[in-house]
């Protein structure tokens, strides 16, 4: 039952996170609530089933760590502070970004060994899992908590599949982190970028000289 | 809660979470592949000495008619019936493509009247063994959609087999977007022989939305109960995998380990040829034009780099079984460029030494595709593929008439059977 409910929520996680981004793209388009009405929209009855179902052909395998950015969407706009700070969204940003780039190319057939099967065995993506979830509660990362409610989730059996990697990455949420690491990435270098000099310091600086 | 114990007991949740085994988790079958012990190979060897060599042949046909009709598969369930499921409507990928299934009750076959080695195949009046029973639909679009609550676009190529317990599976393509390397990979069990049917299971097999795995070539057996299904994969790379299926009541476990990588070779059919030792022969859609081949030593874990067979393949897929003398028969299309014939050949070894017995179909501009073989347990040799991929063709032989064929003894070892 719990892995029919989980992609409806997903989609509807899906529906209002896109909703949200429209607002901001276009300055706060449409009332506060309307992102939570296209996430009611994935209920709505479609010749005997929810929306959110029929959109489930295109994906079953949704990760948590999708969830928790989609659900850092949505929410922002109703609580006082982000759900995740940066250090939370850089180590999901990099964390997606690196789990997609060593599956995705093998997944797709590039050598003899399938990276994906690990995930079906133990010790494999389950206890790396660990010990990433481990490492980064101990050092206070937000994200540490993601993996330990993907641990759950897995345990559970929210998603059709059974496959460990199935729980921590999946197409969409690699390609958001790919674009939240490069804003963070051009973020950074914005930041060290030294301030250009005012006309006030050239002065001194002429004066200086004795030109 | 000091923050040292909040995180503490977060590290233990977190850790104990995901290394504390999962009680329905997958596992990899280590058993060997099931064969006929030596003693049924001993029994079978002297049957086949004193056996007649015999040959014949119908098709499986709808009425009325539909236009296209492709991909068949075939297995003994319990009785010595043979069930055959294949996909058929009005054009290929249409949304009115449903898989089809067939029965052909062993106790009516032509199994008990004999034929001639020296009778043509394709001379036996088909109205005179015609023991099919009328085809039904199995699944279709709507049947799946209900089934896995999901858009659908359309079914495709499908895999009947039965298990240990003889409870009959079937491995079906859907695909939601796209063509075939869309496709996704569902289950349904039967219980009853292919009676009736429960509801389908969606089988998560590709981390990349779970698309582009499909079904083609035969099942193998593991002593264990648990089943070899040998996939493929086509959406950017074109490679074969193996699917361990682990059959518990009405559903599958599964996992899935991988022959090769690269872009060259699809649909591998598996033949064990020792409790560790197996041979896949895989389609090769390089420029190539050769059916290769890889080995097993390992039960099917690992597998050697392809390499060529000395026969030709025209991007088509292959079948293979291992007789009891232990050769290995394959049948194919005899070309490296068209689909136009169906050939049978015997290897001692399954590698080396290929030997042409019979030409089962051969017209130009037509096509005979999708061979499918398998023996039953009373030694009859069973091939459906698609003939002129308007009907299903199904030839029945035994291996009396294969050693027949391979001696030569009628004169016609290699030629077309007329």
């Amino acid at each position: 039952m719990i892995d029919w409910c989980y992609p409806l929520l997903v989609w509807a996680l899906i529906l209002g996170a896109s909703t949200r981004g429209v607002q901001v793209l276009f300055r706060g388009l449409g009332p506060r609530w309307l992102p939570l009405l296209a996430c009611a929209a994935t209920f709505a009855p479609v010749r005997g089933l929810p929306l959110g179902r029929w959109l489930h052909g295109y994906n079953a395998n949704f990760s948590i760590p999708l969830v928790a950015v989609l659900l850092g969407v949505i929410l922002k706009p109703w609580l006082k502070r982000p759900l995740f700070n940066e250090q939370t969204d850089r180590a999901s940003c990099w964390f997606g970004c690196v789990a997609g780039m060593s599956l995705y190319p093998v997944a797709l057939g590039l050598g003899p060994f399938d990276l994906y099967s690990v995930g079906w065995q133990w010790p494999g993506v389950a206890c790396v899992a660990a010990i990433l979830a481990v490492f980064l509660i101990w050092r206070e990362n937000s994200f540490g908590l993601v993996l330990l409610a993907a641990g759950v989730a897995w345990q559970v059996g929210c998603l059709e599949s059974d496959n460990a990697w199935d729980y921590l990455v999946d197409p969409l949420y690699v390609a958001l982190s790919f674009i939240g690491l490069i804003l963070l990435l051009r973020q950074a270098a914005r930041k060290q970028k030294p301030e250009a000099p005012s006309s006030s310091t050239k002065l001194s600086a002429a004066v200086s000289n004795g030109s | 809660m000091t923050s040292l114990t909040r995180r503490s007991l977060l590290m233990t949740a977190a850790a104990t979470l995901w290394c504390w085994p999962r009680c329905d988790r997958a596992v990899f079958p280590s058993s060997p592949f099931e064969l006929p012990s030596s003693a049924e190979n001993a029994q079978r060897a002297i049957a086949r000495r004193a056996e007649v060599p015999r040959v014949f042949s119908h098709f499986i046909e709808h009425h009325p008619p539909l236009a296209y009709a492709h991909c068949p598969s075939l297995c003994e369930t319990t009785g010595g019936k043979i069930i055959c499921a294949w996909y058929a409507g009005s054009h290929e990928g249409s949304k009115d493509v449903a898989v089809w299934m067939s029965d052909l009750d062993r106790t009516d076959s032509v199994a008990d009247r004999p034929i001639s080695s020296d009778a043509p195949v394709d001379r036996v009046p088909d109205s005179e063994h015609r023991t099919w029973s009328p085809p039904r639909v199995i699944v279709d679009r709507e049947i799946a959609v209900d089934d896995l609550d999901r858009y659908l676009r359309k079914v495709g190529n499908a895999v009947v087999f039965a298990d240990a317990q003889k409870r009959v599976w079937l491995v079906y393509v859907t695909t939601a977007l796209g063509g075939w390397s869309g496709s996704s990979l569902n289950a349904r069990c039967s219980l009853d022989g292919g009676a009736t049917w429960q509801p389908s299971q969606r089988l998560s097999l590709s981390p990349f939305l779970n698309v582009s795995e499909l079904v083609r070539a035969a099942p193998v057996r593991l002593e264990s109960g648990e089943i070899g299904l040998p996939i493929y994969h086509e959406c950017v790379g074109q490679f074969p995998e193996m699917l361990w299926l682990r059959p518990t009541s009405d559903r599958l476990t599964v996992t899935k380990t991988r022959l090769t990588g690269g872009r060259t070779f699809l649909q591998p059919a598996i033949v064990p040829l020792g409790p560790d030792r197996a041979v896949a022969y895989l389609r090769n859609v390089s420029p190539a034009r050769r059916i290769d081949y890889q080995e097993t030593t390992d039960g099917g874990f690992t597998w050697s780099p392809p390499r060529h067979l000395d026969l030709p393949n025209p991007n088509s897929s292959v079948a293979a079984l291992r007789l009891s003398s232990g050769s290995v028969l394959i049948a194919f299309n005899d070309s490296a460029s068209s689909r136009e014939n169906l050939t049978l050949a015997v290897s001692l070894d399954g590698i080396n030494d290929w030997k042409r017995i019979a030409v089962l179909d051969e017209q130009p501009k037509e096509l005979f595709a999708y061979p499918y073989l398998i023996q039953a347990t009373d030694g009859l040799i069973h091939l459906a593929y698609a003939w002129q991929m308007k009907k299903i063709r199904h030839v029945a032989f035994n291996e009396a008439w294969v050693e027949r064929r391979l001696s030569g003894e009628d004169g016609s070892a290699g030629e077309r059977q007329p």
